[in-house]
């Protein structure tokens, strides 16, 4: 029995539930993303439209944070984004629960953006790349300090890595277990064999719905987090100064 | 809840590079380049538009400059035409009172004629009638010396009486 009272513990193929709700998470963009190109045209409209309206949101972020480089980098910052929106939304439907509400596959999404910037910054800057883990140049009598600087430069890097993760992973974890919870109490309502605990519980019935609306509201919120946080430590990685 | 687990990392891991390649293949991609196509359609079209309008700027200062030129020359045509009306009016009039002068002065001529032919006429029928009633006259009661001095006087008399 998961925590979340509401998710239901799957077992297909001995497929343990994140991994198929990541599946299922996946499955659902391609689907919508093959019948989208399907209806692809110059003028947008639709679906398409819709997509272009996702797309170029994230463009213009990733425009404005990189610069005219920005384009090479669009498919993570896209995948990103549209993985973890999709994710967040599928536990708002009863019966499932989020991908994104388990550690694993926010740490997996974390560690992917983490080796991606690194690369980038090590293909555009060489070895140059890593020498900024130094900070500025001093004096040679401080170098004590440029030394200090590397270690501390290391962890926060690393530290982007526990921060991007647990941030999505507390939030939609959070929702989950509120949503959860009125999902008991609703069954509480008409379950429930006292009347005391019928009034108690009858809060829920427009507890959820503001939760569900909420639950929306920082779906979307954590998927920019997360695809804006990516962008901007790929602008951090590849831009001069370095 | 919060444990890590390896092979759920490693499934997310290598599901997300897996899907996100399929997907940017089989339509991200596709509709990525699409809209760069229309973007670049766009601009085309507008630094196109903005060419287009410079021209029509330049094209609409010749034409003015052309349709004043234009204006200015149907202006002289037309002063040089109604000044040419205008001389070509006087010489008609002037012609034609010159016509009508001549007219004139030759209708006047033969009137003078006229009259003077008539009046010679009328002198002789005048005389003649004269004759003849100074002749019956005459013949009744003076001889015929008489009669002619009479008939001389008479005639003198004519002539120094013209008629106008």
């Amino acid at each position: 029995m998961s925590i979340v009272p509401e998710a239901v513990e799957y077992h297909i193929l001995n497929i343990p539930s994140p991994v198929l709700m990541m599946l299922l998470t996946w499955g659902i963009i391609i689907s919508v993303s093959l019948y989208m190109r399907l209806k692809m045209s110059m003028i947008p409209r639709g679906i398409s439209g819709f997509f272009e309206l996702i797309f170029s949101f994230i463009f213009n972020s990733a425009d404005s944070a990189i610069g005219p480089e920005a384009p090479r980098y669009y498919p993570l910052f896209l995948g990103v984004f549209v993985f973890v929106l999709v994710g967040n939304f599928i536990g708002l439907v009863p019966g499932f629960s989020s991908p994104t509400a388990n550690i694993n596959i926010t740490l997996g999404l974390a560690i992917i953006s983490f080796t991606y910037y690194q690369y980038q910054g090590v293909k555009k800057h060489g070895a140059k790349y890593l020498l900024h883990f130094f900070g500025p140049r001093l004096p040679w009598y401080l170098t004590p300090i440029n030394v200090l600087m590397f270690f501390v430069e290391i962890i926060s890097h690393f530290a982007r890595v526990i921060s991007l993760s647990l941030r999505l992973f507390c939030n939609i974890f959070a929702k989950e277990v509120l949503l959860g919870i009125l999902a008991s109490l609703f069954l509480a309502f008409f379950l429930g064999p006292t009347l005391i605990e019928k009034g108690l519980s009858v809060a829920v019935f427009f507890l959820r719905p503001l939760i569900i609306l909420l639950g929306v509201l920082v779906s979307f919120v954590q998927a920019f987090i997360f695809a804006a946080l990516s962008i901007i430590y790929v602008a951090g990685a590849v831009k001069e100064g370095h | 809840m919060i444990d890590i687990n390896l092979p759920i990392l490693i499934a997310q891991i290598l599901t997300f590079l897996v899907a996100l390649y399929i997907v940017w293949k089989i339509a991200w991609g596709p509709l990525v380049s699409m809209m760069r196509r229309r973007e670049d359609i766009v601009r085309e079209n507008i630094e196109k538009s903005k060419e287009e309008r410079q021209q029509a700027e330049v094209l609409k200062k010749d034409y003015e400059i052309q349709l004043g030129a234009i204006r200015e020359e149907s202006q002289s045509i037309f002063s040089q035409a109604v000044k040419d009306a205008q001389k070509e009016r006087d010489e008609i009039i002037r012609t034609a009172k010159e016509e009508a002068g001549k007219i004139a002065s030759g209708a006047r001529k033969e009137l003078v004629i006229e009259k003077e032919r008539l009046v010679k006429e009328l002198r002789g029928e005048v005389a003649g009638l004269a004759v003849e009633i100074s002749k019956k006259l005459i013949e009744k009661t003076i001889d015929k010396g008489v009669q002619e001095k009479v008939l001389k006087d008479v005639l003198d008399n004519i002539d120094k009486h013209p008629v106008n």
